[in-house]
């Protein structure tokens, strides 16, 4: 039995984003290693329909990570 | 939270309670006022936005009370009042944590967020788990060695034994 949702929910979201913030880090480092005209163009081709296939749990990750880095450079301000 | 209770709790919905309205007559019990991810997180982060919510937050922070708390609170009352579902709800709560931590962080406050190990009461458990099974682990091996003794008796008297009877085989 889950008795507390809050933590259940926040442990998975804070791992999930910890992993796309790494992957997102090695997709750029290797990007800029072999990095294609058609690669690029890949890249900058607008997905059609992508806002009506996203799911609810991408979404909310969305908002997440969004809040997340408003609160890191929050914090890297106060630390300086 | 529920399963250290020692004593019984009175303010529970006693059964039948959800029956004593008409169905439908609840908030809960109608369509949610926002039914997608996208409308309950806009509704939390306009809301968090409010002054007033910024200052009683970071009150309630300062009191040590733990996000995760807040946020379940928050939610269940919103689910409540008809606002949005459970299901939209909990997908919501990581979004509301973190807008609280924000607010927290904004205002300094040194805030708790409640998901926190208690690596002590983790080890006392193991320890106390490990202890349990020892014990239980002797007890069986106790009773295998009565039961043994208790087997190897009657064998004894069983070869002590010496037919007498008329028809019974001489040795």
């Amino acid at each position: 039995m889950i008795t507390n949702p809050a933590k259940a929910v926040y442990m998975k979201f804070d791992l999930a984003a910890q992993l796309m913030a790494r992957s997102m880090s090695s997709d750029t480092k290797e990007d800029k290693v072999s990095g294609g005209l058609l690669k690029r163009m890949n890249i900058s081709k607008p997905k059609e329909g992508k806002e009506k296939e996203a799911e609810p749990l991408d979404i909310a990750m969305r908002y997440f990570m969004e809040i997340r880095k408003q609160r890191n450079a929050l914090k890297n301000k106060q630390d300086k | 939270m529920y399963e250290n209770r020692t004593e019984p709790t009175f303010d529970a919905p006693i059964p039948g309670m959800s029956m004593t309205h008409e169905v439908g007559a609840r908030p809960w019990q109608q369509p949610a006022q926002y039914s997608t991810i996208d409308e309950v997180a806009q509704f939390y982060i306009g809301q968090m936005q409010n002054d007033s919510f910024v200052e009683q937050t970071a009150n309630l922070l300062e009191t040590k009370m733990p996000v995760t708390m807040i946020a379940n609170t928050m939610q269940t009352s919103n689910i409540m009042n008809g606002i949005h579902n459970i299901d939209v709800g909990i997908l919501a709560l990581p979004i509301i944590m973190e807008m609280i931590m924000y607010i927290g962080d904004s205002a300094g406050v040194d805030y708790v967020v409640g998901i926190e190990r208690n690596i002590e009461e983790e080890v006392k458990d193991s320890a106390m788990a490990l202890a349990v099974s020892r014990i239980e682990d002797a007890k069986i091996s106790d009773e295998v060695v009565v039961e043994e003794e208790k087997m190897e008796e009657p064998m004894q008297e069983m070869q002590e034994e010496v037919p007498t009877g008329l028809m019974s085989r001489r040795s």
